[in-house]
Order: C-alpha cells, then structure tokens, then sequence
C-alpha cells in the first residue's frame, strides 16, 4: 500500500506529570492526497506530525511508508519535508542557498541544483529573489521561501505544521490557495496541520478532526459537515446545540450556525409541531440582533430541551426583532445533521 | 545496501558523538581542576598519622580572625558588585541605546579592563594612589576603597556588556506605553525598565561577586599589609606556611561563597534567556539626543566612568613608562625591552618573553576554546530526559568554578597531582605543558559564556528544519550550529587569547622550564633593584595592555553582524 | 553573504591550524621529557635545577660547564623563596627536578627535617661557606647577602637632619614617619629583618622588652608596612627617585650600587650595616633525584669558582667563597656587614609561625 499509515501511535512526554498528546491514532494517507488535521491548540496534532516526521519518538504504535516501517529511520533519511509555522529559514543563508539546502545535502550536481532552485522560487512566486538575504523578507515571502524550500528535494511526504497562522487573515488565505495550487500542481503527498477550518477546507482533499490526542474523524469536507462522526466533531466544526432524537438509538439533531430560523410573524406556524424535530417549533426570546454578512442575525435565548442555551438563529425579514421580543424559532433541516450518541 | 546502512540505527553513532562531547571537557576539567584542588584540599583533612583530621574545621572556624577576612571578603565582593552595576548602568545605555560616533571605541574602551592583566592593573593604580600620585591627595593607597575601585575598573566592563545585550533588544514600547499612561521619565524606567533588566543586572552582579570575592592580584598589591581576605590568606597559608589545615578550611569557605555566587547568577541567567525570546530582533537604538536628559546625564556618567575611571590609571601608566632614569621624557624604557634589564634582571628580552607569551597562549586558546565549545554546545542541548536535563544544568554551573577557586590551590595540587598524571609515567609539572593549561582552565568558563548565549538562542526547530531537509546530525552542527556560532567563536577566541595572555596567578606558580611569560617578566622585573628595571616593567606593562587590546578588537571584528539576535560575552 | 561564509571558512582554519601546534606542542612536551627519562641512568644526560624566581646564571658560564660535563641542565624556576621551600617539601618523593637551588636559611631546617634532600658535601667547598653549613651537609651554601636598613643619604642631607646609625635609633622622635618596612608574611627580606630584630633583641634586649617592645616602639614611630620590597622600595623610598616620600626602608646591603651617580664616584643611598640580618641560599640534591650522579656535578659547578664569579652580576648576592673577587663598585658602595644579627636556623622554623602571628598582632594589629 502507497503512502503514510499510522498505526495506535502513542506520543507521550515525561516532563511535568507525563501528560499524552497524541493517545492511539490511526491514520493513513494515499498517495498524492492531501490530509488536514485540525483541532483545537494542545489537542495533539503537533506531536503526531512531530512523531511522523521522525522528530519526536513514538511511545507505542507503528508509522510507515509505502509499507515501509519507519521506527529506527532518523528524521533526516525520510525524504519528508516540513514547513514550521515561521519558515525557520537559515539567516546566514540568502533565499536561494535555502532553497538548496536539500539538495546539497543529498548531493545533487550543482547545475541541477540551480535550475531546481529557480523553479520552485517561480512556482512560489518568488522569481529573482535568490539573491535576497532572508533577513529582508516580509514574513509572507519567508513562508513561500520555506515551501519552496521544503519542497526543493521532492519530499516523499510534505508536513505543514499551522504554516499560515503568523500571517495576517488577507494573506493566509491567499497563500492557503497558493500552496493547495502548488501541491496540486507537483502531486505532493502532503498533512497539513491547522487550528483553522477554512483553511483545511480550502487545502485539503480530506480532514481529520482532532480532540485529547485522539483522531475523531476523517472524511472530505462536505461529508464531515453532513455526518459528523460524533458530538465532538460536530461541537469543534461550529454545530451550536443538539436535540435528542428521542429514538430507540439515542442520538442527536446537531443544529448547525445556521441551523435555526426566526419563524417570521406574517408566516407565522405554518405547520403543527408534531413528533418530526424539523418541523417543530420553539418559543425564543431575543437578546441581541446583529447584521452579519448581508443578513439580519439574532441571538436567542431558548430551551431546546436541555435548559436555555443562547443561540443563533437567521431572520428572513429585512428587519431583525428588537431585544427582548419574544419569537417563535425553528430549526433548517439543512444546516443540521444527525449524530449518534 | 542503503537499506541495510538504513536499518543501522545511526543513532548510535550520534549518540557516541555526544558522549565524546560531555566526556572530552569533565575528562579535562576533572583532571586539570578538580584532581588537583580535591588533592591538595583533601591533604589538609589527612593528621599526619594518615587518618581523617577535621580539628582544622574547629580551629579555623573558631578563630575570630577567619570570620574578619570572611567578613572583609564578603564587603569586598559588595561593594565590588554594587560599585559595577551603579557605574555599569549608565554606560550600558549609552552604549547599547543611543548611537553616536565612536561607540565602537567606546565599547572597546570599556571591555580592555576585563582582559588586563592583574599585573598591569596593580602598578598603574599604585602609581595613582600612592603619595605623589594623581589620586594621592586623597590617601587612598591600601585601603579598602582603592581595592573596590580597582575591582570596579575590572569588572564593570561584564555589566555593562551583560546588561547592554539585554538592553539593546528590549522593546522601547513597553516603556512608550507606561509614559503615555502618565509615568515621568524616571517612573517608567523605575517601574518598567528596571525590571525587565533585573535577571541581566542580577546574573552580572552575581558574577563580579563572584570575581571580587576570589580577587588576588590587586588584592595583593593594593590592599596592602593589613588588608587580608581568604584569598589571600589562602595563597599566605599555603605558600608562606605550608598550613595546609588551614587553607584547606578556607577553601571550603570559599567554595560556599562561591557556590551561592554561582547558584544566584545560573537562575538569573536562566530566567534572562528565557526573557531573550520574548524580545524583537531589531529594536534600533536612537541616535543620541543632546536635548533629552537621560541621554545627557548618561554621557556625563560614562565619561566619569570611563575617562576617569578607565583610562585615568590607563594613562598615568602610559606616562610615568616614558620617563628616562633622569628624569626626563623619552623612550629609554621602550628601547631598553630588547635588553635583559639592569645587570642582567632577565634570562630573556622582554620581547622573547612576549613571544613566549604569545605561542603559550595560542596553545592555551586552542585548548579552552574546544573544551569550553564542546561545553556550550552540550549545555545548549535540552535533553528529553528530566535527569539529562539536570546533568546539563550542573555541567553549566560547575565549568564556572575554575573562576572561583584560587590559582594557588590549584598550582600547589598540580604540584602533588600531576607527576603521574592518570598514571602514565609523564611528569607533567616540569613540562611547561601545564602553563597553557592552567590557563585554558581559567579561559574555558569565559568562552562558555560567550558561545552559549549566541548557541541557546537558536531555535530548536532550525536544525530540527535542516535535518527534516536530509541533514544527519554531524551535518546540522556544521551548517546550523556552527555558522551561527563561529559568530560568537571570534569573540570566545579573543577572550581566551587575552586572558592566558596575562593569567599570572596560576602561571606564577607552575615551572616555566623554557621561559618566563610576559607577565611573569613585569613581575620580575619590578623585583629587581634598578630604576631601570622598573622603567623596563612599566614599558612592558604598556606593551602587554597594547597587546591584549588589540587581540580583543580583532575578535570584536571577527565577531561578525548580531542578526543572531545574541550578544556575545555576558554572564 | 559569501564574504561572511568565507569569514567563517577562515575562522575555521585558524581553529584547526591552532590545532596542530597545540597536538605537536603536546606530543614534543611528552617525548621530551621522556627521553630526559631514559638518558639519565648514564652519563652525562640532562639534569633538572628546581630554583625560585631570581635564579640567573650567565649563558657562557652555564654552556662552558654543559660542554665540560655533558649535561644538558633544565632550569625549573617555581616562584619565590617560600613558595619554592614549600614545594619541594610538599613534592616529597616524587621531586619536581635533581637539585634545588634558592632554599634560604629562614626556610632550611624546614626542608631538612622534611627529609626530601640527599645529602651531599663536595669536596672543594670553600672555608668561608662551611660556616653556613646546615643540615650534616643536606644543604651546600652558595651564596649570601645581607638585609639592611638603608638610608636615602640626599634626604637627610637636604632636611639637615643626622642618618641613623643602629636599629634603636630609627624609634627616636625625629625619624617619626621616616621608615618603610616589610611584612614577614609575603615578603622574603621581611622576614630576614625581623631576624635581624629578633636576632638583635631576643625577648629581653632593647631595654627589657625584646623584640616585640622594639616593634612596638617602631609602631608607634609611625613606621609603614609594605606587602612586597618592590612597592617598599620603588614606591615608597624616596632613594628610589620614584615618587616615594620616606627616607629610610628595608633593603639589601647591595642597593647602594644601584644608585651609584653618573660619575661613578658616590652613591646616594647607603645600608646601615650595623642592622643587617645575613641570608644564606643553598642548594641541595633532592632525594629520589633522577639523575644523581649529574645533581652531584651541577652542585660542584655551583661552588666552582666560574659560577660564584658570576653571582653578583646576575643575582645580586655575595659569593659564598669569599675568595672570589667581587665587582668594584660593590667593593666600593656595598660590602657585607662585619656583625650581622644571627638567629640559628632550627630556631627559626621551630617558631617562624608564631613570630609572623606575633608580629602581625603587634605590628598590624
């Protein structure tokens, strides 16, 4: 089998109070697919792509490559790349002496060098800067140095730890669009580890969920947002309450950003409650109204059937109720989903 | 083929280079420092029966008179201290904080003292204090002030260089911010600035504590018949009385200052790395502003500082070394160097004795600059390993003691150790080998403490980057870790190079089979009857000061730009 | 960017051609003094002189003997009179050289009852030497000198004032202020002073209250302590001509000749030998010597006449063959005392320590 596949790894430190971040994962990437793991900061996403990139040891399980198991191969005979969240370019060496790097050290001529070199700084967008001392770069031009960089020997397996998150929000998701084009571009197999959901959406072809060292979930986008594997995943991507289904299996209604909906008054029931949740209605009392994206927004405060929560809903009418009205909210069986217990 | 090299954890390999690395330098420490100290200090716990006598404990420490030089020796290493960091902070912000012509020199200026030799030292200010001279007016020859003053003029070079380093990167912000919420000048600094310093200010006063309180030289030669601290009741006890009992008591005495020394500036230390990684790289410092209060009364103190205090005995001793044996003005002294002196006071010409001084000291570099290296790139690691990571905390704190323990306790326990060193049958005390390497021992901590710096502020994922690129191990050191530290390297060298330059304390009391040092001939040479011999040592001391200033600004040369973000040399 | 590359290219080399030197000093150091190992059982071979600091000879006089015996002398020079007493007592039974050379009398029962020294009496040791001779012939006298006030004789002459003569004139009232003296502690000719004192006084002299009650008297005439003769006399004597204010200080009977004036025909300080302590240095075969047949040979040379010629030019001492003819202007401006103070050795190393602590006490306070 091509490509990356770990098995149960294990990652745990022996500092204070031995805690463990990364807690049996299971994970296997194809060949040429890009895979983003995202979680909250500490939820282990780090260490786990620490320990494939051979820089942090495993404590159990196995991580290997086209079937080729990787304990005991030291970091720099796995022909992975590894861009860090600030490029860590090489100071004492201009942009195309960085861009080399790899290719020095695996002892490739230097003509071939050269026109390698030139051709990734073009693929990055950075032609006829090899000249440039790295300490002159703005901080989005060192990120496409240390992609260029990463890239240069064709790195069986590309690692991006959060490569985008010291840039500014215009920037980040340029480049987030860039580096998919770039990796599309060279077939790279690549994980790609973010806090930021837009971005792993944007990049990867599909997303692992992360929580405590544990990988919840992966799928591509639009099926991890149609059926969250569990209450987690759909808590991290955004889902804001949860309905009991009240059937034999358990489960929930997990009611999405966009979930719920101000039942306008001119329309107001157009159908009974009855036992189908998407039909049922909620008495809501408003607390705040805002003006989001185009749209009217309001934040209710209503009891779903656990306790009152403060949530989103949408208004449809072009003026939002007033703080402290009372409305009548439903939910949108589109942006909802069913997970199980 | 590859697949099976593959499957050679080369780790291994690794591993066995690291060993190398922290065996090389406790290999030589512990055989060229703490061998020798343990012997000679372990004979004065041995009756002479041969069995364990520790009634030296009780009559040392029952003697009033040991807690009067512990007393005095504390005081000393106070003021010392204080007297540094009060004069040090003003010229570290005018160094490190404004920009103005000839800062480079000034710079210099301030760091020669550090790298005189003790020698040189002790007849410039005894020619300032004693009646008669520049300062004599003030009746200051043996007292306790003129060592301090003696001590201040050394040591204030390591605060305003430890202190400035920290200075020239702290985010002026932070003190912007304090004054727009309505903070005088004086306010902000105190409550803003200051603090961000203290680690700085702590760690480089704990280190000229240290210096003060382990003083010899000037000691010795300023302090006068009266004044006495343990260390030079130490070097009375053992060369004077052979009173082994006793000077093993006050070594250990010494080792607990020295040790509390060590202990204060190794957390200040740390907490002032950790604080490094917060600041920005290129926090410019403003050209110097004649209208703005702080600027002035920072230049008016550093030119106290420096002009009076730095160059004044500088320049006394530059003067009285041209006066001719008749009272006159000339170069008699300076043509007399190629002699032997007044009825042959000298085996050698000065000049042969420089020579010797310089290829003495060249081996001594070598041999400080791999060993104390090899230290700071090992305590630049942080081991997974909870233990390892103490190992290399202690391995820090104890390649510090040669600075704290006296050179004689150390050349007497050559004296007993070194016959059959590890038992080859090499009899190393008449070698002459032992003189570069008992002054390696002394330079090893100083280039520790330059590499160090500059070696722990690179990022670990810099050479975690290089290795993800393919580099092995020994790969990442030369192009990581090497570059970035030869930065640093040039300084580590100048520092070496000075230091065995004028080391004294040791070499005085090691054979000299060949010839004599430079400093060891001004000694001589001040021994000897003869105005003319006098004349030849003040032109010597003159021509060994010129000497180390130079090997010191080619290293600041060599040192290379700070893109690093680490300033070399602080403590 | 290349040039700071090259930069650090160069650093590197100078890093490993400081090596090499470094190896190869290494490597000549061992096999040097291995090979000093393996010659010394036969003759001739190189033979080791341990010395303290002022120890010189002139090389002609050194090189005509090297070429007579076939030697080949190390010199090992170990700091000062003191330091080197106590090293060769500390060093016992694995000696640093063959002969030690610069043990002086304050020092030599020390080094004798230590039992490190062969003994050894060469035959052609001089009259005037054997009656310095210490230690059943461990120890051979080589040279002598003798410690004296001296006295800046243009001061008093220009301040009208009388030089003193003895060591009870310098506690009258008019030389209050006036003198500059060693501590015995640190310094070598401090030491052979206070003998002088002690040696003049006992502990019943100078009116009943010995030695003590002399220093006592001393103290009170405002006398000045110097750690070191170099500071007493450059910085503090005004015969130095250095910026020194007092006219009398502890010195060598010797000094005189230093400042003899231009002329030649006067000098203008002089040493009151009726205050002169004398000082004997010796030299002795250290015992478990590598070469002893050689430490035999190099103490003969030190007793021939070519080296006892030599001493005063090179270290500032007497011959301690007094038919040796001495340099004119020693002749002239610096002749031994007739009387100098004794004290027998055993006595100063049965109490030196406790004179030093009583003289501390007293003197320093």
């Amino acid at each position: 089998m091509g490509g990356l596949s770990v098995r149960d790894a294990v990652v745990r430190y022996d500092g204070e109070g031995g805690t463990t971040a990364v807690a049996g994962v299971d994970l296997d990437v194809a060949d040429g697919e890009i895979l983003a793991l995202l979680g909250p900061s500490g939820c282990g996403k780090s260490s786990l792509l620490r320990a494939v990139a051979g820089l942090e040891p495993l404590t159990a399980g196995t991580i290997a490559f086209d079937g080729e198991d990787l304990a005991g191969v030291p970091v720099h005979r796995r022909g992975f790349g590894l861009l860090f969240q600030d490029g860590q370019l090489f100071a004492h060496r201009d942009v195309a002496r960085n861009v080399a790097y790899g290719l020095e050290v695996a002892r490739v001529p230097r003509a071939e060098r050269a026109a390698r070199v030139h051709e990734l700084l073009d693929a990055v967008g950075l032609a006829g800067y090899g000249a440039r001392s790295v300490s002159t770069l703005s901080g989005g031009e060192r990120q496409r140095v240390a992609l260029a960089r990463a890239l240069a020997p064709r790195p069986r397996l590309l690692l991006l730890d959060e490569p985008f998150s010291a840039l500014d929000r215009a920037l980040r998701e340029r480049l987030a669009v860039d580096v998919r084009d770039v990796l599309r571009a060279t077939g790279t197999t690549a994980v790609f580890v973010t806090h930021d959901h837009d971005e792993a959406f944007t990049v990867a072809d599909r997303t692992g969920v992360m929580q405590a060292g544990r990988l919840l979930q992966v799928a591509p986008p639009e099926e991890l947002w149609r059926a969250p594997a569990s209450r987690e995943v759909a808590q991290f991507l955004g889902y804001q309450a949860f309905v009991p289904l009240g059937t034999r299996a358990g489960g929930w209604l997990a009611v999405g950003p966009t979930g719920l909906r101000v039942l306008s008054d001119a329309r107001s029931t157009p159908q009974q409650p009855g036992s189908d949740d998407s039909g049922r209605v909620w008495e809501a009392r408003v607390v705040e109204s805002a003006f989001r994206r185009g749209r009217a927004q309001v934040i209710v405060v209503v009891d779903l059937g656990s306790g009152d929560q403060r949530l989103v809903a949408q208004v449809e009418d072009a003026a939002a109720p007033a703080p402290g009205a009372a409305v009548k909210v439903t939910l949108d069986e589109s942006s909802c989903a069913v997970v199980g217990g | 083929m590859d697949q099976d090299r593959r499957r050679l954890r080369p780790s291994a390999c690794t591993a066995a280079g690291w060993a190398v690395a922290v065996a090389l330098p406790l290999l030589f420490l512990g055989v060229f420092f703490a061998w020798p100290v343990v012997a000679l200090v372990g004979r004065g716990f041995v009756s002479d029966a041969g069995g364990v006598d520790l009634t030296g404990l009780r009559d040392v420490l029952g003697s009033p008179r040991t807690w009067r030089l512990v007393g005095t020796t504390l005081g000393q290493a106070a003021a010392g201290a204080a007297g540094s960091v009060v004069l040090g902070l003003p010229v570290a912000y005018l160094l490190y904080r404004t920009r103005f012509r000839g800062r480079a020199l000034a710079r210099g200026a301030v760091t020669l003292p550090f790298v005189l030799p003790t020698v040189v030292v002790g007849v410039a200010f005894k020619a300032l204090f004693q009646q008669g001279g520049l300062l004599g007016w003030a009746h200051l020859d043996e007292t306790f002030a003129a060592v301090v003053l003696a001590l201040v003029f050394f040591n204030v070079s390591v605060v305003v260089r430890t202190v400035g380093g920290l200075w020239e990167r702290l985010d002026p912000r932070a003190e912007q911010a304090a004054r727009a919420l309505g903070a005088s000048p004086a306010r902000a600094f105190g409550t803003v600035t200051l603090p961000a310093l203290t680690p700085a200010i702590a760690s480089a006063g704990a280190v000229v504590f240290l210096f003060c309180a382990t003083a010899f030289g000037v000691v010795l030669v300023l302090g006068g018949a009266a004044y006495g601290t343990v260390e030079t009741e130490i070097y009375r006890r053992t060369t004077q009385f052979l009173d082994l009992r006793t000077a093993a008591v006050l070594s250990i005495l010494q080792l607990v200052v020295v040790g509390g020394a060590l202990l204060v500036a190794g957390r200040a230390r740390a907490r002032r790395e950790r604080a490094l990684h917060l600041e920005t790289e290129d926090v410019a410092a403003h050209r110097w502003n004649p209208r703005s209060a702080a600027d002035v009364a920072a230049a008016l103190a550093s030119l106290v500082v420096v002009g009076g205090l730095i160059l004044t005995p500088l320049a006394v001793l530059v003067l009285r070394s041209l006066r001719t044996a008749d009272g006159g003005w000339g170069l008699d002294n300076y043509v007399a160097l190629g002699t032997t002196g007044g009825r042959n006071a000298l085996v050698v010409t000065v000049w042969q004795a420089l020579g010797t001084s310089l290829r003495t000291a060249l081996i001594a570099t070598v041999i400080a600059v791999v060993v104390g290296g090899l230290v700071a790139l090992v305590v630049s690691r942080r081991p997974r390993a909870r233990a390892a990571r103490r190992a290399v905390g202690a391995l820090d704190a104890v390649v510090m003691l040669p600075l704290g323990v006296s050179a004689v306790t150390v050349g007497f326990g050559f004296l007993i150790t070194m016959d059959r060193p590890l038992g080859l049958s090499i009899d190393l005390r008449t070698s002459g080998l032992l003189v570069p390497i008992a002054q390696a021992v002394v330079a090893v901590p100083l280039v520790v403490r330059t590499v160090l710096p500059v070696l722990r502020a690179i990022d670990p994922r810099l050479r975690e980057a290089a290795a993800v690129l393919g580099a092995p191990a020994g790969r990442v050191l030369r192009d990581v870790d090497l570059p970035i530290g030869l930065r640093s390297l040039g300084l580590a060298i100048g520092f070496a190079f000075a230091v065995s330059l004028g080391e004294f304390g040791a070499t005085a009391f090691l054979a000299r089979p060949d010839s004599a040092t430079l400093p060891v001939v001004i000694f001589r040479l001040i021994s000897r009857p003869g105005a003319q011999n006098y004349g030849m040592a003040l032109a010597a001391s003159v021509v060994l000061a010129v000497v180390t200033a130079a090997v010191m600004m080619v290293a600041e040369r060599l040192r290379g730009d700070r893109a690093s973000g680490a300033a070399g040399g602080e403590f | 960017m290349t040039s700071r590359n090259r930069r650090g290219r160069v650093a590197a080399a100078i890093v490993v051609a400081g090596l090499l030197p470094g190896l190869a000093a290494c490597g000549g150091g061992a096999g040097g003094s291995a090979a000093s190992g393996s010659s010394s059982g036969g003759a001739g071979g190189t033979v080791t002189l341990v010395t303290h600091d002022s120890w010189a000879v002139s090389k002609d006089v050194l090189a005509a003997f090297e070429k007579e015996s076939g030697l080949t002398v190390k010199q090992v020079p170990m700091g000062d009179a003191g330091t080197l007493a106590n090293q060769v007592v500390l060093t016992k039974g694995s000696p640093l050289g063959d002969v030690v050379y610069g043990i002086d009398n304050t020092f030599a029962s020390r080094v004798v009852d230590a039992g490190v020294l062969e003994k050894y009496t060469p035959a052609g040791l001089s009259e005037s030497a054997k009656q310095y001779a210490v230690g059943d012939g461990a120890l051979t006298p080589i040279d002598v000198g003798d410690v004296c006030l001296n006295t800046d004789i243009t001061w008093f002459q220009q301040h009208n004032l009388p030089e003193p003569k003895t060591l009870e004139d310098v506690t009258k009232p008019q030389y209050k202020d006036l003198m500059v003296v060693l501590n015995p502690a640190s310094s070598s000719p401090g030491m052979a002073f206070l003998l002088a004192t002690i040696g003049a006084f006992g502990d019943s002299g100078f009116d009943g209250h010995g030695w003590t009650g002399y220093w006592t008297a001393l103290k009170a005439n405002g006398v000045k302590v110097s750690d070191s003769w170099e500071d007493a006399y450059y910085s503090q004597f005004s015969g130095a001509r250095q910026g020194g204010t007092r006219p009398i200080v502890v010195s060598y009977s010797t000094s005189p000749a230093d400042s003899v004036t231009k002329d030649g025909s006067a000098t203008t300080t002089r040493a009151l030998l009726d205050t002169c302590f004398r000082q004997v240095e010796y030299a002795g075969i250290l015992k478990g010597a590598k070469n002893p047949e050689g430490a035999r040979k190099l103490i003969d040379f030190l007793i021939s006449h070519p080296f006892q010629a030599d001493i005063p030019g090179q270290m500032y001492m007497y011959p301690a063959d007094s038919t040796v003819e001495l340099p004119a202007d020693w002749k002239k401006f610096a002749p031994l005392a007739d009387k100098p103070f004794t004290v027998a050795p055993a006595d100063v190393t049965a109490h030196r320590d406790a004179w030093i602590d009583t003289w501390t006490k007293t003197v320093v306070g």
